[in-house]
């Protein structure tokens, strides 16, 4: 046991920081054990519903977070990656596509875990993979039938649920119209059903934000995609930040998608730029902030109270 | 520790991209050649069309000569609907309409939740409320079957549905943004008979 002499400490220790400044040197210092700790949060989070890859991911992710050396640990992420490739493949025509990118996400970090640099071998595989999957979002876009018109969004403001409140709220639907429309699809896909059509109502306000959010979710998407696949260098690599931080709460704000939206930023936050000081800031704030999204906030747009 | 080369740096860090890129590939072959929904399947093709799973759906017929019913899929039966929803294939139609055509299917038994609970209260056993007699039952003019559970006992001879062969269509509706109208078009069919 060591005995300090009175006043020593003052002159010899360094003063103490506050939690600002230790969060700074924390995002910057230890970008890939951040990451690594945010990852594993996702995994608890938002790995799958089925228990047998739920329940073994949450074992590695309690595991990766009470003992913090296991996160440089290639096994740990190699056992994440071969749970969520073996859950994914199991449910492949049924998991959402952020399982799969979850899936790649462990492979990442895995390989980054083998790396001599881990940060920059994970900054670089986040990089790819965010700019891939944005590329093959705005491919489907582009060759879909019925994207470019505007026809998806009108169809999802009138009909999908995660929309409805949208469309309702901003796109004037009312509650007579919305049940019309409900009626409607029960009729035409209901198992007794011989109908070849039914028709359903909107309004001008549902075309004209139709309209608007498929440019918007095109546009962003196929920024996001170029400027991530494109070597940028310097102030214009910061873009990539900018855009992935509009694109992220902009669109999980309507699909409160979490695990999605996590998984990117995750990533986002991995690939930024080494000397940037306020991106990973913002990449950890939009990561706890999104939480805010699980609110029912589209029961208050319907003007029903959320409780 | 020996040192890593760049190269080795280089492929550690594409390990992930190089299997995002495959499963999109293999995703946009079974897109185009076996009718996917864009939605599913790892190739990042969500909220781009209005054909997800849930714009497809079936109608499944027990046919007997000039005759059908349309009936609805058992709940045992729904994973195998929605596997034939995503991925249509003609294997996975025709084993669908083999599942239906193998099974027994009798009149739905009508019965409020009050007349259920005191039945199965005072004699320990679900009856149906309309006795062995009743042959078919009509509920605002659909005709209601249903499919016995496995290890359900066989109905009283004569009450079982007869029928010589199953046919299972897959549709899909998609938007006309002209009209605002939901339009279904038949994308597959299978057809099997109910083996002897």
């Amino acid at each position: 046991m060591s005995h300090a002499i009175p006043g020593e400490a003052a002159t010899t220790s360094a003063p103490r920081r506050s939690w600002s400044d230790e969060l700074l040197a924390s995002l910057h210092v230890d970008r890939f054990e951040l990451c690594a700790t945010m990852s594993l949060l996702l995994l608890m989070l938002y790995s799958s519903g089925a228990l047998r890859v739920r329940i073994p991911l949450t074992l590695v992710a309690v595991l990766g977070l009470l003992l913090p050396r296991l996160k440089r640990e290639p096994m740990l992420w190699f056992i994440a990656f071969v749970i969520t490739l073996v859950g994914t493949f199991q449910e492949r025509f049924e998991a959402d596509n952020h399982k799969y990118l979850l899936s790649y996400w462990c492979l990442a970090l895995f390989c980054a875990a083998c790396a001599r640099e881990p940060e920059r071998v994970l900054a670089v595989s986040a990089r790819a993979l965010v700019g891939g999957c944005f590329a093959f979002a705005v491919f489907w876009k582009l060759v879909s039938e019925d994207y470019l018109d505007g026809s998806f969004f009108r169809y999802a403001l009138l009909q999908d649920p995660r929309f409805q409140s949208v469309g309702q709220g901003v796109g004037q639907v009312t509650a007579a119209m919305a049940e019309l429309n409900t009626a409607a699809l029960h009729a035409l896909t209901n198992y007794d059903s011989t109908l070849g059509s039914v028709q359903l109502v909107s309004t001008p306000a549902v075309d004209r934000l139709a309209t608007l959010m498929t440019r918007w979710t095109l546009g962003i998407e196929l920024a996001v995609a170029l400027v991530f696949l494109v070597p940028l260098r310097g102030a214009v690599a910061r873009s990539r930040d900018v855009l992935l931080l509009v694109f992220v709460p902009s669109t999980y704000a309507l699909a409160p998608v979490l695990g999605f939206g996590w998984v990117l930023l995750i990533m986002g936050l991995a690939q930024c730029e080494e000397d940037s000081r306020l991106i990973p800031v913002l990449y950890l704030l939009a990561f706890v902030c999104i939480q805010v999204y699980r609110f029912p906030w589209g029961s208050l747009l319907q003007g029903a109270g959320p409780f | 520790m020996t040192e890593s080369s760049p190269w080795r740096e280089r492929l550690l860090a594409l390990c992930a991209p190089a299997l995002l890129v495959l499963v999109a590939a293999v995703h946009l072959f079974l897109v185009e050649a076996k009718g996917l929904s864009p939605w599913k399947g790892g190739g990042f093709g969500m909220f781009s069309t209005v054909d997800s799973p849930s714009a497809r759906f079936l109608r499944v017929y027990l046919v007997e000569g000039a005759s059908e019913v349309q009936v609805r899929l058992p709940d045992r039966m729904k994973d195998l609907g929605y596997d034939v929803r995503v991925l249509p294939t003609h294997a996975a139609l025709e084993g669908l309409a083999s599942r239906v055509a193998s099974g027994t299917w009798v009149p739905e038994r009508l019965a409020s939740a009050v007349t259920r609970y005191q039945t199965l209260l005072g004699e320990g056993v679900e009856q149906p409320p309309g006795g062995p007699e009743v042959g078919r039952v009509d509920f605002m003019g659909v005709r209601l079957l249903r499919m016995l559970e496995p290890g359900e006992a066989p109905p009283p001879l004569g009450r079982a549905h007869v029928f010589h062969r199953v046919r299972v269509e897959l549709w899909a509706f998609r938007f006309e943004p002209s009209s605002s109208r939901l339009v279904a078009t038949r994308m597959a069919e299978a057809s099997v008979s109910v083996p002897p």
